[in-house]
Parts: structure tokens; C-alpha cells; sequence
């Protein structure tokens, strides 16, 4: 003899009930993860500490207008440069040869070893000891050196 | 070929095939040669509108993607001309799309612009980007289109115009900015478009994309159009080249795969079975992404399956176990409602019998489900009282099957309804009620020249395409059929062959024809004898006929003989054991095939092997170390009846809302009045749920695993995508839990240990596991142990013990007619938009906003005659009861037939009309044989349909994107010429 019903008659937990099966929840997370969130703990009384928390908090809060303020100002035209320079030096990076440059910079760090133990004399150098001093190997190396340098320098860049 | 053949490729030689058919491009794909293909999509074939592909053919600069392969052919695709050629193609594109993957939300690492550009190397941009200067069409309920990013590819007219063949979308090349348009250019709310998707799944890019997945997709994509626009002004600045820009957006496309995930699914409406990927993020629903490789429907969707998901998320969902107390229901934890229903069953089977007990399955639920239903019933409770919903529908075509062939499926595939010479509709409504086969149909006939002939009283889409269309009156096809079969046979045009070879009984056949003259035919039918004998002559023409029937055969008190009838003349023709030919009926849900096949009937178990076969019954009865029921049970139809007499006092039902599709509702819901115990398990508290003792929460098809069966016998796996809704379960978790309360602890942790013990009981299906159904694997039954599948049935001999088919001879009596009381005819049946009582679709907005309720279709001379306009409300009366339904004018329908789609469950439920008339062999109710009166309650008022339906629109056909409008441009250059 059953008619077609509609009602539906909730059980709804009471407030204590709910708050209580949280809570067990809770605690069992809590067990497993014992030594992972203690970790976190730290973390967070140094974030605070240092005041970052309040920061991202509010950050956080007003990230429409912060990404809004962001994106706005970066794409004035005096930072257009700044963002070609940005991607201009990645690509001028990739272009080094970093082996040579490593090289060059191993020599120019001896050749400054030597000028500042060479600072200490206070030799004065006359025409003829530049050319005496071009027999020392090692000067002869160093001159040698800067003349290709500056040959590579002056040389037309290719097309 | 006698050798192989050899290509050279940059200098190189590879040996091909010599497949004359294939593409360069196809054979440069083969042999892992790169050329960039942005317009080129392995479903739609060459489109030949974005010219990326361009390589050099033996000296000539010509489009790979059109260009056939030949011997000794000279390929060059990365010499500096063609290089160029390529890079001018790409730059067009990139003129027309901006670049800003990282905010964009189809940066899902299938972005094919985004890939190819990537490919290609291509570090700046040739032409600048500059926008098209039309705003962006939201209008649509479910996707957007943004002429901005428009590459103007052409796919998505491609797959409009000739693969769902809507014919709504097209690119208008004339303009000075052309742009995609639909129908004569209207917003695309506004138009014909039917929101199959397509067009979204196929665009390569963000320019076609679902509304479900915008600002859901990435983890920058969700912000105000303004700092979004800031956002793609600073992404390009900063990402200066598209290197850089590659870098960060495929980063983020990776750390996208984190949190959206892929489930492969199948599809939960009809039973085409097209199967998907369904994208989720957590339980959002972002999209539905089908893969050419889904074995029913490739690319291809409807409406429900493409968006009509909000179902799975509605906040109507049960969520808690209810009983009935009183005039309400209170709320109960699983283990009390489970003891609560046990208890009863208990006490119902000890004072009654387990045959006052019965069980109704669902043909939206599991093969697994359907299996664990039965056993429930015949272990557990011991009772053959198991039913499911194809009682409602197909169970006649499966006996009309059963007569003449041996089995009850499709005789193929889809593929060869697609393939046949002749495809023949027989009250089907295939473009609403199977709308991808009807996809494969229309298509195959506007291109490949099949020939389509259709029966159907009413004018539906497939009627107005049709080379044939036959308007015979309610009942008769059975009449049109055999006369029809007869003049065949009378002229010779049989097969003989055939015939001699693998059928029985022709000449007792051909005998009982003799009453079936053309001029009875006419007289019955009302179709003219040239008429018929033009139909003879063209089945008899073609090489290979299928014919799909489905709802307007079956649902007559001759449902059974008129599938017979069918099968009859497929065999007098020759037209079973062929790629292309057999008998289809087109199974209305996603599972009404499989729920029967696995044994959810009352006659037989799992994979039709009849209950009252004793070696069958041991089989099962050592398995489950019972002693089962030897008598045939009660189907749906005769469980009505025996609540009625009170020999059945309980009632079990998952997933089916009898209380709105079975037919006489009046007095199937005086029935359910009358239950001791009425169990309902289902998503939604549905009407069937409201009389029900106790109501248990279903979880939907996303959110478990399992298999269904579709209309081709096709097995498949779907995934859960997400988890039950909270405190819901899957429909074969409650009736394992039920079994153990009632002391048979079945032990099943998952479906798949369900399917082990179907296929180790059901030879039928003796080699179909889950391992077997991967991904998108499937297997048509019958699956053998080795795990062979039988797309194609009967090529071995039919399904007789002799192996030959059977010619089942009929007769015809005049079952119905209209009278002078109720004078007219109220067909009924699907529409496109809405799924059967609409349970799941009326919770989709975007369906809802433009069909928002049912409608009943009354021809223009009825309404003339009776003084109705649009919008009035109608009373229908029958001799079981009444509906009331507001009127939608329109020339599908013709004098005094009606149309009454049925999708409501309220006061416009056609169940409110038809009666208990039901087909004489199978009881399948005889829906289709109502006659009503008509009273007007309002002569006009607001239409039903809105103007945003797609009824009103006005498609404009075209084959494919006509790419030679683009090419006679004068402001087109081939690319390839441009750089000699």
C-alpha cells in the first residue's frame, strides 16, 4: 500500500558528533606523519619569525591585484628592453665557448698574479728592457697572445 | 605486384609496398620522415588547406598529404626550396594564431600548431600575428569559437559536412577575412548545429574549444579577460622567439598531466558504444576527448556523450541509503538498510516462495552487474524471475533473430552498415535515436553512393535524405515486407544459391507467402504496387543490404514476426555471411545488449543458454553448489500482472525507472502500491524510487569499473574515472553485499573477477577477459577461448546445430487501427537531445536552455482542422489514461499522426497513454499501437521549442571546406611556387 513520497527525512549528525569524527580524523593523520610535520612546524616559526608568513598571507589574499599590478607594470614599455636584454644575454650566454673562456680567464688571473708581485718592484721599465723582455718566453707569450686577440677583435663579424 | 619498389627519399632508397593508395605523406610517416602536417588528421583523410606539407616530387613542389606514392618517385622534404616552401606555409599559420601556449588552456601537449611550429624549429615569426577583427562566438552552450586563433585548417567543417554530416559549418572564403560560419552566418546558437562536438575534437588548436575545459585546464589559464590579455602581452614579450616560449608552456603542459586525469570510458546513452577519454580534475568533468582509435565511433559523438555529463555531479545525486517510514523516508546507514531488505526477502521466500520474489536489471548497468542480478536470483534466492529493460524494446528482434538465424546480435558491424550498397531504416529514428550511426549512414551516401531507403510514418532527418522514403501505415511493415520478399522470389531475383546452401524450409516458406500479393500489400499498407515492386528491384539490385530496424518494428503486438519478417527476406536475398549485408537492430541503450547476454532474462542464463536445458543447469549448479529453478520465470510484463494477483509480493530494481517507461503506467504504479517489499537502486530518486521500501545510492559509470556490450555485440571496458560520489556504490558492490547478508559470501572485490566466472560458465564467452579488453580492445562475441572474436557472424554457418538458417513462415491479422473514439495515431519515440524518461540529460544546462521540455508534433493539417497554433495545449485521452502537452506544428509528421517524443517524466509521459498490449511472442509492450483523442486546452501561446533550437536552423550542405575557393583567391600563392 505504499503511495509515490518525496520526503526525505535527513539524519544529520549533531554539531558535537560531526566535530568529533573530524577530530579522530585528524589525530590519525596527525600519528602517521608524526616526523613530516614536525618538520613543518620548524619551518613555519622560521617563516614567522622572519615575518615572510604575514607577507604571503596578505600576498596570498590580493594575488588578483598583485599578478594584476605585476603584469601591468611589466609590460610598460621602459621594462620592453629590460625583457629583451633578459632573453638577449640567455642567448649570448649560449654563444660563449665557456672551455676557452675558462682558459683565458686562467691567464688573465696568472698575468694579474704577476702585475701585482711586479707592482711590489719599483723597477721602471725603459724601451730596451721591453725588448729584452720580449725574449723571456713567457712575456713573448703573453704579447703574442693579446695580438691575436685583438686581430679576432677587429675582424668584420660574419654574415 | 610482382617486386617491390623502391622510393628514394633525400637521396636515400626505401622499398615500398606498392599500395597504390597511399599518400606520400602516409609513406613518409611510415618511414619516420618528419614533414610538418598541421591540416592533415588520419580520420578526415587530406584537406589540403594549410600547405605545411609540402615536399618536392620528382622535381615538382606538390602537397604531401594529396600526392599518391608511385614507383621509383623522387622525394625531397628537407632540401633548402622545400624548407622555405614549408616555413612559408607555417608562417601564414602563425599569422593567424597567437602564440601564448602558457596561459592557454589547450596546452595539453597535443596542441598540433604548438607541435608542429616546435618541430620545425622555427624561431621567428615570418608574417606578424594580426587579429581577424571578429569577436569570439560563446553564444553555443558548449563550445566557443575564436576567430583569433583561427588558423582556418578547415577540420572542422570537414568533420561537419561529411563526417557527422550536420552540413552547418563552413569556411566562407569570399570574404576578405574569411572565417568559419554557421549556416548562412548566424551566431552558432542560433543555428542547426546539434553539439555532437565534433568540431571541437578535431580542431588542432584553441580556436574550436569546449566551454568545460576554458580557464580549468592550465594553472595560469583562469583569470580576468584583462590580466589574461596582460598576461599574453608579458608571455610574449619575455618569451622573445618561440624557443624559450616552447620551453616554459611545454613545462607547464607536463605539470598540467599532474592533476588532470585521462579515464578511457564508454559512453552511457545508446547503444552505439562510442568510447572516449574522459578528462577530470579531481570530480570535474573537463572534457570528453575521443581517439580515432575507439572502435565503434573513432572520432565521433553526440550531444549526451560529447557534454551531457552534468548528471554525474548533480546535487540530486542520493547520497544515503533511504526506508520508507511512513509518509517520508529517513535516512539509514548501508548495514541497516541491507539487513532491513535481506529480512524481508527472507520472510517474503519463507512464506511464499522464491517465486513471489523478482528482479528487475538494468541496461545502463555492467555486464557484470546484469550477471551478478541473475545470480542473486537463481543462487540466492532461487527464482527465474529476472528481467531487464530490452523487454521493453528489442527482445523481439532478438526472437525474430532466434527464428531464422540462431543469434541474437547485429549480424556485423558498424563498419558494415557503413559499407553496404543498400542500407534500408525501418522505424528508426536514427539520426536522434543512434545518432553516430546515422553519421556513418548519411556520410556513406553522400560520398561513396550508398543507396538509403526508409519506412518510417514519420519524416525524420534520415526519411528527408533517404534515395527512398515510404510512409506505410502503424503495424504493417510486416505486410510490405513479405509482399515485398514474395515479388522478389516471384521474379527470380532470389538467391538461389544462397538459399540451396544455407537455408532450410524455402519451399514451406514460399508457400505461406502466397496471401502477401503486391495488391494486398496496397491495400494494407497503403503503398502504391509500382512503389513495392521499385523497392523489390532495388534490394534485389544490390550487392549488399543491411537493414537496422529498431522502437517502430519491434513495439507492435507483431514486433517478433515483423523481425522475422526482416530476417526472412535478408535470407531469400543472399544477404547474411557478407561484409555489408545482415540484420541490425539498433539497440536503444548503452547495455540492453549485454544486460540480456549475460543472463538477465527469465528463460535463460548467461550467454542464451536456455534455464530448463538440465546439462546447462548442472554446470552452474556445481558452481554454485545449488539447486537452481528448472521452470522459465516471469518477464517484466508478466510480473506486473502477478502483483497484481498477488503471487508476486517483492520487487527488486537497479537502474531503471519502470514507473515512467513501462508501458499502462496507471497500472504498472497500482502494481507497486500493492508490493510488500519494493527495492530501488538508481542515482536519483526517481518515480519508480518514490514507491519503493527501501531506495539505495547507485553510483554512475564514471565512478566504477566494468563492461558493456553494444549494439554490434562489441565488448567493452570501461574505467572508474573518479571516486563514488560519497556513500554511493556501484550497483554489483550492493548486490554482492546484499548476497552475503542472505549467506553467500561471493567474495568479489572487483568486476573483473565477475567477468572470470561469466566467461568460465558461458561458452558464448569463453575468451573474453579484461586483459584482452585494454584500453580501447574490444571483442565482438562470440569470443572464443583463445580469445578469437566474430565481428562478422554466420561466416562458419549459423546458429543452428546444423549450422543452416531457417526460413520462418507468418501470417498477418490486423492488430490496430484508430477508431471513431480515438481517432488519431500517437507515435512515439526518441529525440536527439533528451535520453529516455531524461533522468540524466535535463540535468544538462546547456541541453535544457534549448530543449527545455517535451513536445508534441502535430501536422500543419491537423492543426488547420483542429484550429490550433504553435504553443497550444492539448489534452491526449486514451482508454488507460491522460497526458497533457503543449504543440509544436511541423511537417515531419503528416495528417492525423502525432509524435510525441518520451522524455518526461511528468504529465507529457506517453506511458500515461499506451496501454498493456504487448507483442504476442516476447510480451514486449506494444507501445506504438496508441490512439488517442485530442482536446484543446489553448489554442496557442509560447512554443516549446525555442529559437535557439536546432530545429529551426538551416543547415547549408557543401562537401568538405572547399579548399579550391581558397586556392582561386587572388591574394593566394602556392607556396611552393613562391619560392622557385
Amino acid at each position: 500500500m505504499a503511495k509515490p513520497i518525496t520526503m526525505i527525512k535527513r539524519v544529520t549528525m549533531s554539531k558535537e558528533e560531526m566535530k568529533l569524527q573530524k577530530q579522530e580524523r585528524l589525530e590519525n593523520k596527525l600519528a602517521e606523519n608524526s616526523e613530516s610535520l614536525e618538520k613543518v612546524v620548524e619551518l613555519m616559526k622560521v617563516l614567522d619569525d622572519a615575518g615572510a608568513l604575514d607577507i604571503l598571507v596578505s600576498l596570498v589574499r590580493h594575488r588578483d591585484d598583485a599578478l594584476e599590478n605585476i603584469t601591468k607594470e611589466a609590460n610598460k614599455e621602459r621594462y620592453a628592453k629590460v625583457l629583451e636584454n633578459l632573453s638577449g644575454f640567455l642567448f649570448l650566454l649560449g654563444e660563449l665557448d665557456v672551455e676557452k673562456v675558462t682558459t683565458l680567464t686562467g691567464r688573465i688571473n696568472k698575468g694579474m698574479e704577476g702585475a701585482i708581485q711586479g707592482s711590489e718592484t719599483e723597477e721602471r721599465t725603459s724601451v730596451l728592457d721591453l725588448a729584452k723582455a720580449l725574449k723571456d718566453p713567457e712575456i713573448n707569450r703573453g704579447i703574442t697572445m693579446m695580438l691575436h686577440m685583438l686581430k679576432g677583435l677587429g675582424k668584420q663579424p660574419e654574415k | 605486384m610482382e617486386k617491390q619498389a623502391t622510393v628514394k627519399v633525400d637521396g636515400v632508397d626505401y622499398e615500398w609496398d606498392g599500395n597504390e593508395g597511399q599518400t606520400v605523406l602516409q609513406f613518409l610517416t611510415e618511414i619516420d620522415s618528419k614533414v610538418p602536417s598541421v591540416c592533415y588528421h588520419e580520420t578526415l583523410g587530406a584537406i589540403e588547406t594549410c600547405d605545411t606539407c609540402i615536399v618536392r616530387v620528382d622535381g615538382e613542389m606538390k602537397r604531401s598529404c594529396s600526392t599518391r606514392v608511385s614507383k621509383g618517385m623522387h622525394i625531397e622534404t628537407t632540401s633548402k626550396p622545400v624548407r622555405s616552401a614549408q616555413k612559408e606555409a607555417l608562417d601564414r599559420i602563425m599569422a593567424n594564431h597567437e602564440l601564448y601556449c602558457t596561459v592557454c588552456d589547450y596546452n595539453n601537449g597535443s596542441c598540433e600548431v604548438h607541435n608542429a611550429v616546435a618541430m620545425f624549429g622555427i624561431e621567428h615569426q615570418g608574417i606578424p600575428f594580426s587579429s581577424k577583427k571578429y569577436e569570439v562566438d560563446r553564444s553555443g552552450s558548449f563550445y566557443r569559437y575564436d576567430p583569433d586563433q583561427c588558423i582556418l585548417c578547415g577540420r572542422c567543417v570537414e568533420v561537419c559536412q561529411d563526417v557527422q554530416v550536420n552540413e552547418t559549418l563552413s569556411i566562407d572564403w569570399s570574404r576578405q577575412q574569411p572565417r568559419v560560419i554557421w549556416d548562412n552566418d548566424v551566431p552558432i546558437d542560433e543555428s542547426s548545429c546539434v553539439n555532437c562536438g565534433q568540431c571541437s575534437t578535431v580542431c588542432p588548436c584553441n580556436a574550436m574549444m569546449e566551454k568545460g575545459i576554458e580557464g580549468e585546464a592550465g594553472f595560469m589559464t583562469n583569470q580576468k579577460p584583462s590580466i589574461l590579455r596582460s598576461m599574453i602581452e608579458l608571455t610574449k614579450k619575455a618569451e622573445s622567439g618561440y624557443g624559450p616560449l616552447f620551453a616554459v608552456s611545454d613545462t607547464e603542459a607536463a605539470m598540467r598531466e599532474d592533476r588532470i586525469k585521462k579515464t578511457k570510458t564508454v559512453c552511457t546513452y545508446c547503444g552505439v558504444g562510442c568510447s572516449f577519454d574522459v578528462w577530470t580534475k579531481d570530480r570535474q568533468l573537463l572534457k570528453i576527448e575521443p581517439q580515432p582509435g575507439a572502435p565503434a565511433n573513432q572520432i565521433s559523438t553526440c550531444v549526451k556523450g560529447k557534454f551531457g555529463w552534468d548528471y554525474v555531479n548533480s546535487g540530486e545525486r542520493l547520497t544515503k541509503p533511504l526506508i520508507r517510514e511512513g509518509d517520508a523516508f529517513i535516512e539509514a546507514n548501508w548495514d541497516t538498510a541491507l539487513q532491513k531488505i535481506a529480512d524481508s526477502m527472507k520472510q517474503i521466500k519463507d512464506q511464499h516462495g522464491p517465486d513471489a520474489l523478482s528482479f528487475i536489471a538494468s541496461s545502463k548497468g555492467t555486464n557484470e552487474e546484469s550477471f551478478v542480478m541473475q545470480k542473486f536470483a537463481r543462487q540466492v534466492i532461487g527464482t527465474n524471475n529476472v528481467d531487464n529493460c530490452s523487454r521493453y524494446c528489442q527482445t523481439p528482434a532478438t526472437q525474430g533473430l532466434f527464428r531464422t538465424v540462431g543469434l541474437g546480435g547485429d549480424a556485423g558491424s558498424i563498419e558494415d552498415i557503413a559499407s553496404a550498397q543498400l542500407v534500408v531504416l525501418i522505424g528508426t529514428n536514427t539520426a536522434e535515436a543512434h545518432p553516430v550511426i546515422a553519421s556513418r549512414i548519411k556520410r556513406s551516401q553522400k560520398l561513396f553512393n550508398q543507396k538509403l531507403l526508409v519506412f518510417d510514418l514519420r519524416e525524420h532527418e534520415m526519411a528527408r535524405r533517404a534515395d527512398a522514403f515510404y510512409r506505410p501505415k502503424p503495424g504493417t511493415d510486416i505486410v510490405v515486407l513479405s509482399a515485398v520478399t514474395k515479388y522478389i522470389i516471384d521474379q527470380g531475383w532470389h538467391d538461389k544459391a544462397f538459399i540451396a546452401a544455407w537455408v532450410h524450409h524455402f519451399e514451406n516458406y514460399y508457400d505461406s507467402l502466397s496471401t502477401f500479393t503486391l495488391a494486398y500489400a496496397e491495400q494494407e499498407s497503403g503503398i502504391p504496387e509500382q512503389s513495392l515492386k521499385d523497392i523489390a528491384k532495388m534490394i534485389a539490385d544490390a550487392k549488399t543490404v543491411s537493414i537496422c530496424w529498431a522502437m517502430g518494428v519491434t513495439q507492435h503486438q507483431l514486433g517478433s514476426d515483423t523481425s522475422t519478417a526482416i530476417s526472412n527476406l535478408l535470407l531469400a536475398t543472399g544477404n547474411y555471411r557478407k561484409p555489408g549485408a545482415g540484420a541490425y537492430p539498433l539497440r536503444g541503450h548503452n547495455n540492453v545488449q549485454g544486460c540480456s547476454d549475460f543472463g538477465s532474462i527469465p528463460n535463460f542464463f548467461p550467454g542464451y543458454e536456455l534455464v530448463t536445458d538440465e546439462a546447462v543447469r548442472n554446470r552452474y549448479e556445481q558452481k554454485w553448489n545449488v539447486s537452481l529453478p528448472k521452470e522459465i520465470g516471469k518477464d517484466n510484463h508478466e510480473m506486473i500482472e502477478a502483483i497484481h494477483e498477488g503471487t508476486i509480493k517483492g520487487m527488486f530494481i537497479y537502474g531503471e525507472d519502470t514507473g515512467v517507461v513501462d508501458a499502462n503506467l496507471n497500472h504498472v504504479n497500482a502494481a507497486f502500491e500493492k508490493l510488500d517489499l519494493l527495492v530501488v537502486q538508481d542515482l536519483f530518486l526517481t518515480r519508480t524510487a518514490q514507491y519503493a521500501d527501501v531506495v539505495l545510492p547507485a553510483c554512475s559509470s564514471l565512478e566504477k569499473e566494468g563492461t558493456f556490450t553494444n549494439t554490434e555485440r562489441r565488448i567493452q571496458r570501461l574505467y572508474q574515472a573518479m571516486e563514488p560520489l560519497a556513500h554511493t556504490k556501484a550497483d554489483w558492490e550492493i548486490i554482492t553485499l546484499l548476497a552475503s547478508k542472505l549467506g553467500f559470501a561471493w567474495g568479489y572485490e572487483s568486476p573483473e573477477q565477475i567477468m572470470e566466472e561469466a566467461a568460465s560458465l558461458s561458452p558464448l564467452f569463453a575468451g573474453v577477459s579484461y586483459e584482452r579488453l585494454q584500453g580501447y580492445d574490444s571483442l565482438q562475441w562470440p569470443v572464443a577461448a583463445d580469445g578469437t572474436d566474430t565481428p562478422l557472424l554466420y561466416e562458419e554457418g549459423f546458429g543452428f546445430d546444423d549450422g543452416k538458417a531457417r526460413f520462418y513462415p507468418l501470417t498477418y491479422n490486423k492488430m490496430y487501427d484508430t477508431n471513431e473514439t480515438y481517432d488519431l495515431h500517437v507515435n512515439n519515440g526518441r529525440i536527439l537531445e533528451h535520453f529516455h524518461e531524461g533522468n540524466m540529460t535535463y540535468k544538462s544546462i546547456g541541453i535544457t536552455r534549448k530543449t527545455p521540455q517535451v513536445f508534441l508534433e502535430v501536422s500543419p493539417e491537423l492543426a488547420k482542422e483542429r484550429d490550433l497554433e504553435e504553443g497550444a495545449r492539448v489534452k491526449l485521452i486514451s482508454h488507460t489514461g491522460e497526458a497533457t502537452v503543449e504543440v509544436h506544428i511541423t511537417d515531419r509528421v503528416k495528417g492525423k499522426e502525432l509524435y510525441l517524443p518520451l522524455n518526461d517524466n511528468d504529465q507529457g509521459r506517453i506511458n500515461l497513454l499506451t496501454n498493456s498490449n504487448v507483442d504476442k511472442d516476447t510480451n514486449t509492450p506494444a507501445y506504438k499501437e496508441t490512439a488517442v483523442r485530442m482536446e484543446v486546452l489553448r489554442k496557442k501561446g509560447k512554443s516549446p521549442l525555442p529559437r535557439n533550437n536546432h530545429r529551426h536552423g538551416v543547415p547549408n550542405p557543401q562537401i568538405g571546406v572547399r579548399v579550391q575557393d581558397k586556392w582561386e583567391r587572388k591574394d593566394y600563392v602556392f607556396p611552393g611556387e613562391k619560392v622557385k
